[in-house]
């Protein structure tokens, strides 16, 4: 990248952290952090934490009152998007569905231990107390595997369908996003590469559903690993067209249904 | 964890919920910030409203999209709000509106609430005083990124500098900030 003085990433990490980067220098910041530049990382901690005290600059004012009643008034009960939004099951990012068969094993030994700690307990009450804690994680552990069973059986299924979503004009070639959709359950598993937003912005991932746009949520990606995201209610293969990914300003676009910013990725659903 | 944050998620996971009094309660706590941060990007009161009201909004509808692991929530709507009020600012600008820069053009109330004015202002202060040990250049500069989000070749053109002298006052500015005000201190 021709970058070779600390100096040099300490300027971009400055211009990163402040929004202000002109197009080429941010895209050698999200090639960098791709790459896992541990400096560049630590620099833009750095210097978000200080670009953030420069909010504690502005002079000190009172907003007006009635502003608090026009915005409680427009988020009470029936105004409110996100009310028909799908549930999004969010994932550590560097976690994969791969990890399901590790998850439970963690979980088996998770659950063996806390049987060795009740068992090892002395005291009448005590004991009553800590199986009941005990038959509780171990119900909770059920649960979780259960869940998780779900999620890998979605790999397995014969109507499973993948959808590769690659970038547009407007995108990143190097971003890349493989979605696997099962009609049946309308759920997705959607693993995404490469996907840090340049600094004040999100990427939003949408299905088009008939012809109309609807949010799937936020990508929360830092480039330097991949991103996986599990939805339900995608949508009903009769009308689900494709998914698509937007550039939005930080927060996503202002409303569910509508992207507000470029789309820079999209990926057609076969046969729908 | 500081407790204020283990505050603050607790809220935002009510408002998540569609809890309108955590709604309520954390804009009482961070209005006044976000407020005076839109104001001072947008110079009007109508406008600085209309940017705070957008953010609450999207706060509401999209809380789930914040992500501790990325910051504190205040950090997270400070971006939200900042990003508004530059992006209201530029589409002002494109009809012409946002003439002026120099002067607030509408008269504004400070903060009345003794103890909110106390903790806004307290950091505020210091932070202010960090600013004016600065060189002058490096303070223009930061002021400018920040509250009018230019890129850094147009703040070159705007103060007549080399662009890689406007990058190099950028990385020292925010870097003695930091030195300035250890972490420690920003409550």
């Amino acid at each position: 990248m021709g970058l070779s003085t600390r100096d040099e990433i300490q300027e971009l990490a400055a211009g990163y952290a402040l929004g202000v980067l002109d197009e080429a220098d941010r895209r050698r910041v999200e090639s960098l952090l791709a790459s896992g530049d541990a400096e560049l990382e630590a620099a833009l901690r750095d210097f978000g934490d200080a670009a953030a005290l420069m909010a504690h600059a502005a002079p000190p004012v009172e907003a007006p009152a009635a502003l608090r009643a026009r915005v409680l008034d427009a988020a009470r009960p029936g105004r409110r998007g996100a009310a028909q939004a799908p549930r999004v099951v969010r994932l550590s990012e560097r976690r994969s569905p791969a990890s399901a068969a590790w998850t439970w094993g963690w979980m088996a030994a998770a659950a063996a231990l806390a049987v060795a700690t009740f068992v090892s307990w002395r005291g009448a009450e005590q004991t009553r107390v800590q199986l009941a804690e005990t038959r509780e994680r171990l119900a909770q552990m059920e649960r979780t595997m259960a869940e998780e069973r779900r999620w890998a059986e979605l790999l397995g299924s014969p109507h499973t369908r993948q959808v590769r979503l690659t970038a547009t004009p407007a995108g990143d070639p190097r971003m890349t996003a493989m979605a696997m959709y099962d009609p049946q359950s309308q759920r997705a598993i959607i693993t995404f590469e490469h996907m840090a937003a340049p600094a004040g912005h999100d990427y939003e991932l949408w299905a088009i559903r008939d012809g109309r746009p609807a949010s799937l949520g936020l990508i929360h990606g830092t480039g330097d690993g991949p991103v996986v995201m599990r939805l339900e209610g995608v949508g009903a293969v009769e009308t689900l067209g494709a998914f698509a990914v937007s550039l939005e300003a930080a927060g996503g676009a202002p409303t569910d249904d509508a992207p507000g910013g470029p789309v820079v990725m999209v990926g057609a659903v076969a046969g729908s | 964890m500081d407790p204020s944050q283990t505050d603050d998620r607790a809220l935002l996971e009510r408002v998540q919920q569609g809890d309108e009094q955590a709604l309520a309660a954390l804009y009482d706590r961070y209005t006044p910030l976000l407020y005076s941060v839109a104001l001072r990007i947008l110079r009007r009161t109508a406008d600085a409203e209309d940017a705070v009201q957008d953010a609450w909004l999207q706060v509401w509808r999209r809380a789930s999209s914040y992500d501790p692991g990325r910051g504190a929530l205040a950090a997270w709507l400070l971006t939200v709000v900042r990003t508004r009020a530059l992006d209201r600012y530029r589409s002002l600008a494109s009809r012409g509106r946002a003439e002026s820069r120099v002067e607030p053009e509408d008269q504004v109330a400070p903060i009345e609430d003794p103890t909110r004015r106390a903790s806004q202002t307290q950091l505020g202060g210091r932070v202010r005083e960090a600013l004016a040990q600065l060189t002058a250049q490096q303070r223009q500069v930061l002021e400018i990124a920040y509250f009018e989000g230019l890129p850094q070749t147009e703040i070159a053109q705007r103060i007549g500098a080399p662009l890689g002298t406007v990058k190099s006052w950028t990385r020292q500015g925010l870097s003695r900030l930091r030195e300035l005000l250890p972490q420690e201190e920003w409550v």
